[in-house]
């Protein structure tokens, strides 16, 4: 069990904490805005982690039906609001928004206690056997019900 | 995307280092900052391909400029982005210096 390393998901919405640390700092000594992608990749994937991705149930049905498969982003609107800083402890925010047959629109964003730094808004296709393919219900389902 | 638009910068003449020498950029920690982006992935790119990054302004504006962004894998478009640049000088925002703005102005395609 990794317990709060991948964060948790509490009324329909994921959320994780990430430390800044000097790595992700740029010349300005703020974080440097791609950064703030990687962050929010992780807050994705451990979503989808915690939705039961690599559980047994939903590999069984994903791999019959569609093997070989992963989620591409495949746009993002970002706005940057506030800038953080060497140390800020962050909290990266996911929430589906829609839902559809093949692509999933996740809402995020980036806090830092009650400021509001970075939201975004990114569309996900699910491909297999490298073609995009429906999202398998088994995900659909958690994501509506989570 | 982002050494595209630090080149496009350079290549104009207005690196960043040079900017001292104006008066917009007396005092410490001058920048341009991206303020928010768009961005279409529409195809991959792979281990040992050659892409062209390519940048043009189509907006500017007092505080912001507004970049357009592709890049490209010989025809294809494998990315399209939006980037929308401020400038921050001690810590706030600024307007964009007047030359730099008067330079991306020549290159608008209207």
């Amino acid at each position: 069990m990794t317990g709060s390393l991948d964060g948790e998901i509490r009324d329909g919405r994921h959320q994780m904490r990430v430390r800044v640390y000097f790595e992700d700092t740029d010349s300005g000594q703020i974080v440097y805005h791609a950064n703030f992608l990687r962050f929010m990749e992780r807050g994705r994937t451990n979503y989808l982690r915690l939705l039961g991705m690599n559980q047994q149930e939903f590999l069984k049905e994903a791999r019959g039906d569609v093997p070989g498969f992963a989620f591409v982003v495949r746009s993002m609107t970002i706005d940057f609001l506030k800038p953080a800083i060497l140390d800020d402890l962050l909290e990266v925010i996911t929430v589906p928004e829609d839902v559809r047959g093949a692509s999933i629109m996740l809402l995020q964003e980036c806090r830092r206690g009650d400021d509001l730094l970075v939201t975004a808004r990114v569309r996900l296709a699910f491909i297999s056997g490298g073609k995009a393919q429906r999202i398998p219900k088994a995900l659909r389902l958690a994501m509506e019900g989570a | 995307m982002e050494r595209g638009r630090t080149n496009h910068l350079r290549l104009m003449g207005a690196e960043q280092q040079a900017l001292f020498e104006q008066p917009e950029t007396e005092g410490a920690g001058f920048a341009f900052v991206v303020r928010s982006m768009h961005l279409d992935f529409l195809r991959p790119a792979r281990m040992d391909d050659v892409l062209d990054i390519v940048t043009w302004p189509v907006a500017v504006k007092g505080a912001s400029i507004m970049l357009a962004q592709e890049v490209r894998r010989g025809e294809d478009v494998l990315v399209k982005a939006e980037v929308r640049v401020a400038f921050i000088s001690g810590g706030r925002a600024q307007p964009i210096p007047k030359s730099i703005r008067r330079l991306m102005k020549a290159d608008l395609i209207s």
